[in-house]
């Protein structure tokens, strides 16, 4: 067991570390879009009804034609409204100030749905959904060993020894970290992996289904779309079904309004309840017809097996409970994160103790690895934002560079883990790190972000995610710092051996 | 050589075998839950990755890479029997 959770650790932790930093980055996928989009920043904020109206005056003059219009509303963390409407069976966006109708420039990019992308497919598709898959299992069995092997758990709670010896001090860190969030761990693990069944364990979608994920959906979530009739009808106003909607739905509880077949007779307007003040996922939703303003009906009661389903889902996507619940997501996935990080020092500390006289090119270069896996993968993440504003809004295929670029970043990093002076590889790439986070606030200033003030919606989190990226950029400092002492104490205290040996000998 | 090859018969236990009880053992679930067929489906996808990850402890907690491979197939023979008897004709 100690073997399986020792080499399992190692051979997966350098991916498990990424995708954990980036799935806990992800619990605030919504502010990090937000931040990136600084155009998006001076936004007044006005009545969902309001917006709905703009919104459709908008999509009438520029996608009549559409198959779909989709309405994202406005809400307390994003003023703006986001449209998207599907024609010839590709997908466009526009932003629209909800308070005057008009669109909004914002610079091409990914936002903080990289993070999410990258955590449960590394940008890789459907290849690299299953070698997160692998990732996991091997982290859900990590974990569990780890228990096994564990005899005190109760006691490390209580038990840090920062000044103890190297691998004793690690030891520490990974057991706290490990032991105090384990059932977020072992939570966040599980329902990660049950998140994409369809793809890695299809054999019930096999069995009942002809392995067809949407078959499945649509014996659970309530169809109003029509085939289109192929007549031109005039799609009545969308705004005043809000009320409508929100009989069923609750006050101010939409969040999406979709419209199918816009001009068509068959035009279909459904409303989307938001999901982020309940666990499960699921979206209620209320359909009226688009021409003549039948109620279509509505769904707001859910098949008991799919909505455990959802309910694990919803446990792994962490928008259910408001701003403390997210932010215990995020301290815990650091947590998670930091016990991963942990345990790969440890795996060399260890060896090192072990075989005190001479590590081995093997210890040397896991040891090497290490930083790159760890600090490489921290300094990517932070230069992700860097290059978000560094990059001309108007650049052409601004979202695959702000994307793209990490990799050199990371290689680079990387490089310098291998050719560098081993006793400052940490130091230099954590003070890095650092520095880019520390820094951020003072990029966002001169970048277009809007100043400290939480005057209007959505300002607020663009401001906590620059505090957020202060207090990273401090406990990154304060490691950095760390790891470089040691070196520093050994060759004081060697120093002294040395001229107390002289005394000695005199 | 014997413990390399002891190793690499564990990892493939783990890593194969321990998939290949699971999606028989999903499978069974599946077709033997007294429930409407997408219940099923969802239900037994829930629990899928528990056998899972107790294969992969299994297959490094025996005593031989020989009786983790034994005990795994004595495990997935049946469920691979009853999902091969109700899989569905093309």
């Amino acid at each position: 067991m100690a073997w399986l959770h020792t080499w399992g650790g190692l051979a997966f932790g350098w991916l498990l570390f990424a995708i954990f930093l980036t799935g806990t980055l992800s619990v605030f996928e919504h502010e990090i879009s937000h931040w990136m989009r600084p155009e998006l920043h001076r936004v007044g904020a006005v009545s969902q009804a309001e917006a709905i109206a703009r919104a459709e005056r908008l999509l009438r003059h520029e996608a009549p034609h559409a198959a779909h219009w989709q309405i994202v509303l406005p809400d307390e963390g994003e003023a703006a409204a986001e449209l998207r409407w599907q024609q010839d069976g590709a997908w466009a966006t526009r932003y629209m100030d909800a308070a005057t109708g008009d669109p909004i420039a914002v610079r091409e990019t990914l936002g903080g749905h990289f993070f999410v992308d990258f955590h449960y497919s590394l940008m890789a598709g459907r290849t690299g959904i299953w070698v997160v898959a692998a990732a996991t299992v091997a982290m859900l069995a990590t974990l569990l060993s780890g228990i096994i092997i564990h005899k005190r758990i109760f006691r490390d709670f209580f038990t840090f020894r920062p000044r103890a010896t190297g691998q004793r001090a690690w030891l520490d860190a990974h057991n706290a970290c490990g032991v105090l969030a384990l059932p977020f761990h072992l939570m966040i693990t599980y329902t990660g992996l049950v998140i994409s069944f369809g793809i890695y364990m299809p054999v019930g979608l096999q069995l009942f289904f002809e392995n067809s994920a949407g078959a499945l959906r649509s014996q659970v979530v309530t169809s109003f779309e029509r085939s289109v009739a192929g007549q031109p009808a005039e799609l009545l106003p969308i705004a005043p079904f809000l009320e409508k909607a929100e009989a069923v739905l609750g006050q101010g509880a939409a969040q999406m309004v979709v419209v199918h077949d816009p001009g068509d007779a068959s035009a279909v307007i459904e409303f989307f309840r938001r999901f982020d003040d309940r666990i499960a996922a699921v979206a209620d939703h209320v359909a009226f017809d688009g021409v003549t303003g039948a109620w279509l009906g509505s769904q707001t009661e859910w098949n008991r097996a799919a909505l455990a389903w959802r309910t694990m889902v919803g446990l792994h996507l962490a928008q259910f409970g408001g701003d403390a619940m997210r932010w215990l997501y995020f301290l815990c996935g650091l947590a998670g994160t930091a016990m991963i990080g942990s345990g790969l020092v440890l795996f060399t500390a260890k060896r090192r103790t072990r075989h005190a006289a001479e590590a081995s090119r093997f210890d040397r270069s896991v040891a090497r690895l290490n930083v790159s896996a760890i600090a490489g993968v921290i300094i990517a993440c932070v230069a992700y934002l860097w290059f978000n504003r560094l990059l001309p809004a108007g650049l052409p295929g601004r979202e695959s560079w702000e994307v793209g670029l990490l990799l050199p970043v990371w290689l680079v990093s990387l490089t310098h883990a291998l050719v560098r002076r081993s006793d400052l590889v940490w130091p230099e790439q954590l003070g890095l790190a650092a520095f880019l986070c520390l820094a951020l606030p003072v990029l966002d200033a001169a970048t277009g972000g809007a100043p400290l003030s939480a005057a209007t919606p959505g300002l607020g989190s663009a401001a906590v995610l620059d505090l957020t990226a202060l207090g990273c950029g401090l406990a990154l400092a304060l490691v950095a710092r760390r790891l470089a002492r040691p070196d520093a104490r050994a060759v004081r205290k060697g120093a002294a051996d040395a001229r107390g040996l002289a005394r000695q000998n005199r | 050589m014997p413990r390399l090859l002891d190793l690499f018969g564990r990892l493939l236990a783990a890593s194969f075998g321990g998939y290949a009880l699971t999606y028989a053992f999903t499978g069974t679930l599946a077709l033997l839950l007294p429930v409407p067929r997408p219940d099923a489906v969802y239900i037994s996808a829930m629990i899928a990755f528990l056998p899972f990850a107790l294969a992969v402890l299994w297959a490094f907690a025996a005593r031989s890479a020989g009786r983790a491979w034994v005990v795994l197939l004595a495990a997935t023979a049946p469920c691979a029997m009853v999902l091969l008897l109700g899989w569905p004709a093309p």
